[in-house]
């Protein structure tokens, strides 16, 4: 288990709030309206509790859309929203105007664009604080448990490791419709993470 | 001869959003589209005209949207390049700025593309 210091902690806080802030204002423009977000939240759990994790945050069943990103540290981030809000988000992006069969049509490349837009925003911001380069793959809409789509998303790893796990609640207030951002740092890279964390608080502090 | 621009994005709602708003402010311009790097080089390839502006997204399937951005140059196009992306990170905007392309975060607005077209105006109006 990797203890954090108090300066390591709240410096992550603050990162997360500033790419997370990013994404909720790219959100903002995208569905214009007003977007609530919680303090994040990071735990070092077990891959297997974070898969847990994810699973409730969706007890309705879920859309998601998952990006796997690499670079100094790896992981893997998720959008996550409640599947029956689905539509209602698509309605946000392209207007109350559209008949309710081509919400429906539209509801997989509209999540995914939202992801594209929400994880690169909140990734890049991050990856531009720390002055590192990051790398994502194509997006990925899935649909399920949130459980049965992270353990399915990252079959191919260890999923018995640590992983440091980030979770942040957003809103969108007129419409109710609330989603999660997690993002699960694989173990072996944490530390180097870690690492980098140390070097923006130190530029911080000159 | 009217004016002409290539969407270039493999998600429908995206080149449908971009498009809307190329509709609203260049309402004469035509639009063609493209899902993937290997369909937009084949339709550059066969517009005897020429697009003025080609917009690319990134983060497209096989070649990237940078990697297409290299080969159209390579190519000898002369059209405005704009690379549309949510990847914000600086070393995305230098490369791209680098091919000479403007760089447009996602989400777009009319703002952003009003200023973008003004360049290209007056670049065209200069050669």
């Amino acid at each position: 288990m990797m203890d954090l210091s108090e300066m390591q902690s709240g410096a992550i806080n603050e990162l997360m709030n500033i790419s997370i802030g990013r994404a909720a204002s790219s959100l903002n423009q995208l569905v214009n309206e007003e977007i609530l977000l919680t303090a994040p939240r990071v735990l070092f759990i077990k891959r297997v509790e974070a898969s847990k994790k994810i699973n409730s945050l969706s007890l309705n069943g879920s859309c998601a859309v998952f990006q796997a990103f690499s670079g100094p540290f790896a992981g893997d981030a998720l959008l996550i929203f409640p599947e029956n809000k689905s539509v209602e988000l698509v309605r946000a992006i392209i207007g109350e105007v559209a008949p309710l069969e081509t919400l429906t049509e539209l509801e997989h490349d509209a999540l995914t664009e939202v992801a594209n837009i929400v994880l690169n925003a909140s990734l890049g911001s991050l990856a531009n604080l720390l002055e590192i380069e990051i790398s994502c793959s194509l997006p990925e809409y899935v649909k399920g448990n949130g459980e049965s789509i992270f353990m399915l998303k990252t079959g191919s790893r260890e999923n018995v490791g640590m992983a440091m796990f980030m979770e942040v609640d957003f809103v969108l207030k007129q419409r109710k419709i609330n989603g999660y951002v997690v993002f699960v740092l694989d173990v072996d890279t944490t530390q180097k993470f870690l690492d980098l964390i140390d070097n923006y608080v130190s530029r911080m502090m000159m | 001869m009217s004016n002409s621009v290539l969407l270039v994005d493999d998600n429908y709602l995206a080149r449908m959003m971009l498009g809307s708003i190329i509709a609203e402010t260049r309402p004469d311009w035509t639009v063609s589209e493209a899902q993937n790097a290997e369909d937009a080089l084949q339709r550059i390839d066969a517009n005897r005209d020429g697009f003025d502006v080609i917009f690319i997204d990134v983060g497209l399937p096989g070649m990237n949207g940078l990697e297409l951005a290299s080969k159209i140059r390579e190519n000898g196009v002369t059209s405005a390049l704009a690379v549309v992306t949510a990847n914000i990170q600086k070393p995305v905007r230098e490369k791209a700025e680098a091919l000479g392309a403007a760089f447009i975060e996602k989400p777009l607005n009319a703002e952003t593309l009003v200023d973008f077209f003004s360049k290209v105006d007056k670049l065209e109006e200069k050669s």
